[in-house]
């Protein structure tokens, strides 16, 4: 009993003895850390400088393995599949296209190769169709788009028949049917250089080309429901609309990524395009929403565990894109109010998200492949390491519980597998 | 999410606050239960009630440190659920080792706990611990309030078990004195 009274009274120590108790244990995982850390940065400067003094031979990566230290699953690197590209053309009929217009296999950015045909007979070039390309639709870069030729007809779409598509697209199910995710595509308009964008439901696994959004062009076969109706003009300032073709229904963003978001803080932001990227193998679906300058924001969704994660470039807060994200409507294609955010969801990891988005952002420079390779890991923390005895400031990184840490030195990302009871003392730091 | 925010939702009677909560200090509060209960289905039934509790006792209160709030309801529920089961059968978990640890600090009185007030008995021994090394009272802290186990103090501090182990002896016998001393027990 007496005891039991000291532990009852201990009920009532002061507030500052057990918030020092506690930050004390964090403090002291701190060091660990930074020891974890320096060591692995001081392993690094091993091997670049092997590298450097002794070219030609692996000295390098003797030296990490003289260590106990594994480039980890470079392997699975090489071996992910690069991600699909979900930009592509959509060929509506089977008429080839002639040699010289070639269509642009990536809509992530605008196109900028484009074949000009061969100077004629006069002597002058020509981005004309030929007549018989009636049905066709090309896609020309903005400089290349001139006026249709006198007789050429408006691009007619047969939308009913989806399986024209020429080009498959990612045949990924998402598990959960409530995830709806769409992928958008962008699309030069002949004559114009507008951008439109198509917004295929992911569930479907099938593109149609979408009706063209102003006066002499509507939509050939389904409905429109919204605000408008086929025939019309679709109302610009109303951009979402549900299309309907057969079986198929299909959210169609006219606007999606056109819209300027302005805030006084930021000044004006364009967004200019959506890529997903599709990986079977980590069996997941990376998605950037791409700006004028970088990336804004890469959410990323895996499909095995229904859990999602959300890195956001450093330049915004979560705040300001949560606002920028419901000022552009753009929740729904984002499925934003499904996804967790940041890693495992657990807000209180944000502190260094930066630091976790400017890798990831690297990452995604260099190679989805790469990125994929984290997919498989499970994010539970990022920050920025700091190291005066090895210079390091601001040094991004991100950890694993699966044992490893990834983070960026001089420009240049290194993997490290340092093992899980090294992540576990780092782990309970956050 | 901050730990203002968190006890907003609460005053707002929103039940996100549940949900960050779980999030935030889940582990935390766990963590403390069962290091006393040695039982996880007892403990998460525990770290439930905290929740629980929380939500019925905010408002009134509202918490600067949460995590030391919620933590001293875990504990408080923890130790009361061990109670009743120790009625029935003896357990080895940390709580039971720190309770015959301390024994030894007050074992030469006769007290009841009727006759001392907890909250002046807390209070001396805060004072105490104010007086001694850090180390000594992170240890102590660790192992008597949050009822952690030698050898993850030993981790936490980087000591050896043995270090650990003589610093809660001197500690023990240090605050036995002082209580003396105080006239807590003769």
């Amino acid at each position: 009993m007496n005891s039991e009274l000291i532990i009852d009274a201990l009920e009532y120590l002061e507030d500052s003895l057990l918030l020092e108790a506690d930050r004390s244990r964090i403090n002291r995982k701190r060091i660990i850390y930074i020891r974890v850390a320096s060591a692995m940065a001081a392993c690094v400067l091993l091997f670049v400088i092997a590298g450097l003094v002794l070219p030609g031979h692996n000295k390098g990566a003797n030296l990490m393995a003289g260590m106990d230290w594994r480039l980890i699953r470079s392997e699975k690197i090489i071996d992910i599949e690069p991600s699909m590209e979900p930009n592509v053309l959509v060929k509506t009929t089977e008429t080839p296209l002639p040699e010289t217009v070639k269509p642009t296999s990536t809509l992530a950015s605008k196109p900028t190769e484009t074949k000009v045909p061969e100077s004629d007979s006069d002597g002058k070039k020509s981005t004309e169709l030929p007549e018989n390309n009636a049905n066709m639709r090309t896609e020309l870069p903005d400089k290349m788009q001139t006026e249709m030729p006198a007789g050429t007809k408006q691009p007619v779409y047969d939308t009913s028949k989806p399986s024209d598509i020429s080009t498959p697209v990612p045949s990924l199910q998402p598990i959960d049917e409530n995830w709806t995710t769409y992928i958008a595509r962008n699309e030069i308009r002949e004559g114009g250089g507008i951008e439109n964008y198509v917004v295929s439901n992911w569930l479907t696994d099938k593109f149609v080309a979408p009706p063209y959004c102003d006066s002499t062009s509507t939509p050939t076969s389904g409905e429109i429901s919204g605000t408008s109706t086929p025939g019309e003009n679709l109302n610009p300032d109303n951009w979402s609309y549900s299309v309907s073709f057969g079986n198929y229904k299909y959210k169609w963003c006219k606007k999606l990524l056109e819209v300027k978001y302005i805030d006084k803080s930021l000044g004006s932001i364009e967004l200019c395009g959506v890529n997903s990227y599709v990986n079977k193998k980590a069996n997941a679906v990376a998605y950037s929403i791409k700006g004028v300058d970088s990336d804004l924001v890469m959410a990323v969704r895996l499909l095995n565990d229904s859990s999602s994660y959300m890195f956001i470039n450093s330049s915004y807060s979560f705040s300001t894109f949560t606002q920028m994200i419901n000022d552009l409507n753009l929740s729904e294609c984002l499925s934003l109010d499904s996804m967790a955010v940041y890693a495992n969801g657990d807000e209180s990891k944000t502190i260094d998200s930066d630091a976790c988005w400017n890798i990831l952002s690297k990452v995604n420079a260099k190679s989805m492949q790469a990125f994929t390779a984290y997919l498989e890991g499970t994010l539970v923390a990022a920050l920025n390491m700091n190291s005066e005895l090895y210079g390091c400031k601001n040094m991004p990184m991100v950890i694993f519980e699966e044992g490893y840490v990834i983070f960026e030195l001089n420009d240049s990302l290194y993997a490290f597998d340092v093992g899980e009871d090294a992540v576990n003392e780092l782990i309970n730091i956050y | 999410m901050h730990d203002k925010d968190i006890v907003e939702l609460y005053w707002n009677r929103d039940e996100l606050a549940i949900s960050f909560t779980e999030k935030k200090y889940g582990k935390y509060l766990f963590k403390i239960s069962n290091n006393i209960l040695s039982d996880i289905e007892d403990s998460v039934e525990c770290v439930n009630d905290t929740y629980l509790k929380a939500w019925n006792s905010m408002p009134t209160n509202r918490p600067d440190i949460l995590s030391l709030y919620l933590g001293k309801i875990t504990r408080f529920l923890s130790i009361d659920r061990l109670r009743k089961r120790k009625s029935a059968k003896r357990s080895s978990s940390q709580y039971d080792l720190s309770l015959s640890e301390l024994d030894e600090c007050i074992s030469s009185g006769n007290v009841t706990e009727e006759s001392v007030d907890k909250k002046l008995l807390g209070e001396a021994i805060s004072k105490y611990l104010l007086n001694v090394s850090e180390d000594a009272r992170n240890s102590f802290i660790h192992r008597y309030y949050y009822m952690d186990s030698i050898k993850d103090i030993a981790s936490y501090f980087f000591m050896s078990e043995a270090k650990v182990k003589t610093l809660l002896f001197r500690t023990r016998q240090g605050l036995k004195e002082y209580l003396r001393k105080e006239g807590f027990f003769e």
